[in-house]
């Protein structure tokens, strides 16, 4: 088995993952290498050999002991069995009504689908555009919407109803009366799982997220987390007239929130999976589909307002109209209502310049504001978030394949830029330069003009979005610390020290910041405290306006004038927030499901 | 013990010892007894718990051999075995167990090899480092122990714990992080 080569390949591994503390980690690490003790002991292979055997033959005599008794009971059992009760039967599944074109998948086979077919356990039933099929199963109805894909895993009915079924993407509209003791109802979808005890319910999915509404009753709603067993997760319970979404996004809140150990991993579900009040269209549909599961016609893709939309991912106000993206569209809105749709998969927040909408999905692309494909071109690696930015007449590209890109208005590509490593900073224009900090902790400065790089200098671990210039200097954000650094004479100016600094942002008088304790500060361009205040724990969203500081403290919006003073706060109705963009006028929060507009 | 052995790999060893030669398994024990000791002790933090559950794993090997893929390397599963071990350990331990005196023991067994004033200057932090690691869950300790405590490969690793490398990088890169943050919490770096 091959093992390191030596130390430096141990020290690179720390250094890229603990930064400014690779050090002190490193020293610790040899220690307690060494700490641990060496074997000290006196049996031999032939002992093991020895234990083994006796122990292979203590079980072999120990289970034939055990298998006797086991088949004596199966016996007594089957003969019980036989004489009780009725042979385990699969529960007949039928089809009720078929609109257009509906196919069933059976092993290798499509059939298409008829009224009064039988469905059978191991099926997949995929309708076509525009098209509907109604199953009834026992005391379970379901409805498969136009472009949905439904499996049903396993379908069993003797005293108990046992129904599994999984949603790759589409709609399923289900409605089960009150269930026995031990029926079980199973929805699976990507991200989540549904546990349905007697109710009327629609779930809504595709490969990033799940929306559940219900109707009456009760419905438990689970994350599906990679790598952990569906058993030891709990769910949110979703009440009748209530909605609930589980995106890709709750379930990496979800892993990181385990990972910290900082709750346990129910808190972290409940925390992080809003359920709220159901929209009106979504419970409009639900009423008529109780009162005629045929039909009703659900408008499926088509949300018409902003308020439509979910989940929100991204905002980008351009002039009087805002860009937003979710996990599989993007939306160009102008009040409030939609004016066009793009179908993609954005991995970046759009940038705007001048009339082009630039982001990210498999290529880096241009939109004009009519939605019309301007241009699209290959880079290697994602531009995760706000990190495109504009500097002078070019467009840079930091990727998570450490490249710079700098292209122009026509999407070519006039540089590329090697950082060697992720990059972790948005880029900042400094002087002729472009600056950007990577996760091994180095801090690059590249000629705009050249595209080339011509400084290079380690200065450890930073804060995401953890530098800022004003030339010729430039402040260093870093989880202990914040430094004022003159760049081109390589010279600390000053430097404060604190602790657990989780997030910084300029402001023309200084930096402010949050802490992981609760506390906002904010420090003067010559390296003074001016103010500390303390809004509450869990800091983020941290952003400056002409109007103030503004930020979320748990569920709270706060906006703080620039003397430290809060000058509103507005309480969100769940922790599950983020200020996703701000004008000098406008605040555009996500707040579990739904969205927000709140003026300065 | 014949020198041919040492020649040998792994897997002609596992070979040589399903064909009857138990001297081959001398050789498998001494390449791979004080390794797997010291993962395990990274569990149990107690010696002979510890040299219990190697034992454990070498007669599960032994008694097992003959259902072991020949065409797989033998460390990985062993490894695996070691690991099934630990964790079922783990697992019984918690239910009478706390963390306290889980920390308790690791103390009591950093006390008796070193002096007072040596456990003072160099132990504490690696206590605390230890203590990082006891922490983690189940999922991130199991990378960091293999790939610290072991060195192994992230091939390897990925193996091992059935995950893939990619996987395995990210939970190395999180349990880092993890350890860094609770270190920094407590003064200790």
């Amino acid at each position: 088995m091959n093992r390191w080569a030596d130390d430096k390949e141990l020290y690179s591994e720390i250094a890229g993952y603990a930064g400014d503390s690779a050090d002190a980690l490193f020293t610790l690490l040899h220690n307690w290498q060494s700490s641990l003790p060496t074997l000290r002991d006196t049996c031999t292979y032939k002992d093991i050999i020895e234990k083994s055997r006796t122990s292979r033959a203590y079980s072999k005599q120990w289970l034939s002991v055990v298998a006797a008794g086991i088949a004596a009971i199966v016996i007594f059992g089957i003969v019980l069995f036989n004489r009780f009760v009725e042979e385990p039967a699969q529960s007949h599944a039928i089809c009720k009504t078929v609109v257009g074109n509906v196919l069933i998948q059976r092993g290798k086979e499509y059939i298409h689908l008829t009224n009064g077919m039988e469905v059978l356990q191991s099926d997949t039933i995929v309708c076509d555009k525009g098209s509907m099929a109604v199953i009834e199963i026992g005391s379970a109805t379901l409805r498969i919407d136009a472009n949905s894909k439904v499996s049903i895993d396993s379908l069993q009915q003797t005293q108990v109803l046992s129904l599994a079924t999984s949603m790759d993407k589409g709609i399923l509209y289900a409605t089960v009366q009150k269930l026995q003791k031990g029926d079980s109802v199973l929805v699976k979808t990507k991200t989540a799982v549904a546990g349905i005890r007697g109710t009327s319910f629609l779930v809504k999915s595709d490969s990033q997220s799940t929306k559940l509404v219900v109707l009456d009753g009760k419905v438990l709603l689970a994350p599906r987390i990679q790598d952990m067993p569906q058993e030891d997760i709990t769910g949110v319970v979703v009440d009748g007239g209530k909605s609930c979404v589980i995106d890709t996004r709750t379930l990496r809140a979800i892993q990181k929130a385990i990972i910290e150990k900082k709750v346990s991993l129910d808190e972290a579900i409940q925390k992080s999976i809003p359920v709220s009040i159901a929209d009106e269209k979504a419970m409009n549909v639900l009423h008529a589909l109780n009162q005629d599961v045929s039909q009703v016609v659900i408008d499926e893709d088509k949300p018409s307002s902003i308020n439509d939309l979910y989940p929100i991912v991204s905002i980008t106000p351009y002039r009087n109209a805002v860009v937003v993206t979710t996990n599989n569209s993007i939306y160009y809105c102008e009040n409030d209502r939609i004016k066009w749709t793009y179908d993609v998969y954005p991995v970046s927040k759009p940038y705007i310049w001048d009339d082009f909408i630039i982001f990210q999905s498999k290529m880096l692309q241009a939109l004009d504001t009519k939605g019309n494909s301007k241009w699209a071109i290959e880079i290697e690696g994602n531009s995760i978030g706000d990190s495109i930015v504009q500097i002078r007449d070019k467009l840079v590209i930091p990727t998570t394949k450490g490249l710079m890109y700098f292209i122009n208005k026509n999407g070519k590509i006039l540089h590329k830029v090697d950082c060697n490593a992720p990059i972790v900073s948005r880029p900042i224009s400094f002087g002729q330069m472009v600056c950007v900090v990577t996760a091994d902790g180095y801090l690059y400065a590249i000629d705009i003009v050249l595209g080339v790089s011509i400084y290079r200098k380690h200065i450890g671990k930073v804060l995401d979005n953890g530098i800022f210039a004003s030339y010729p200097e430039i402040y260093i954000v870093t989880p202990a610390s914040i430094q004022k650094i003159h760049l081109l004479r390589d010279e600390i100016i000053w430097r404060y020290d604190d602790s657990e600094i989780v997030a910084a942002v300029e402001h023309p008088q200084g930096i402010v910041f949050a802490t992981a304790k609760g506390t906002l500060g904010k420090i003067t361009t010559n390296g003074t405290l001016e103010w500390r205040i303390n809004p509450g724990k869990e800091i983020h969203s941290l952003q400056y306006t002409p109007k103030g500081i503004v930020c979320i403290a748990e569920n709270v919006f706060y906006q703080i004038s620039d003397s430290g003073e809060v000058l509103w706060s507005y309480t969100l109705s769940t922790r599950n927030t983020e200020i996703l963009s701000v004008t000098p006028k406008t605040v555009y929060i996500r707040s579990g499901n739904s969205f927000l507009a709140l003026r300065l | 013990m014949s020198q041919t052995f040492k020649a040998l790999t792994d897997e002609e060893l596992v070979k040589c010892v399903i064909d009857g030669n138990d001297q081959a398994f001398e050789e498998l024990y001494q390449r791979y007894s004080e390794r797997i000791f010291k993962l395990l002790y990274s569990y149990v933090y107690n010696e002979e718990d510890a040299i219990d559950l190697m034992h454990d794993v070498f007669i599960r090997a032994y008694r097992h051999l003959h259902k072991f893929d020949i065409t797989r390397t033998f460390s990985s599963w062993i490894y695996k075995i070691a690991i099934n071990c630990a964790k079922n350990h783990r697992y019984k331990v918690r239910k009478t167990d706390t963390m306290i005196e889980r920390e308790e023991q690791r103390l009591i067994q950093a006390e008796g090899v070193k002096t007072p004033e040596e456990h003072i200057i160099d132990n504490e932090l690696t206590q605390e480092f230890s203590l990082a690691v006891d922490t983690l869950s189940d999922k991130f300790r199991e990378v960091f122990l293999l790939r610290f405590g072991q060195q192994l490969q992230y091939s390897d690793i990925a193996t091992i714990l059935n995950i893939s490398e990619r996987t395995a990088k990210w939970r190395m890169e999180r349990a880092i992080m993890y350890i860094t943050d609770f270190l920094k919490k407590r003064g200790a770096i």
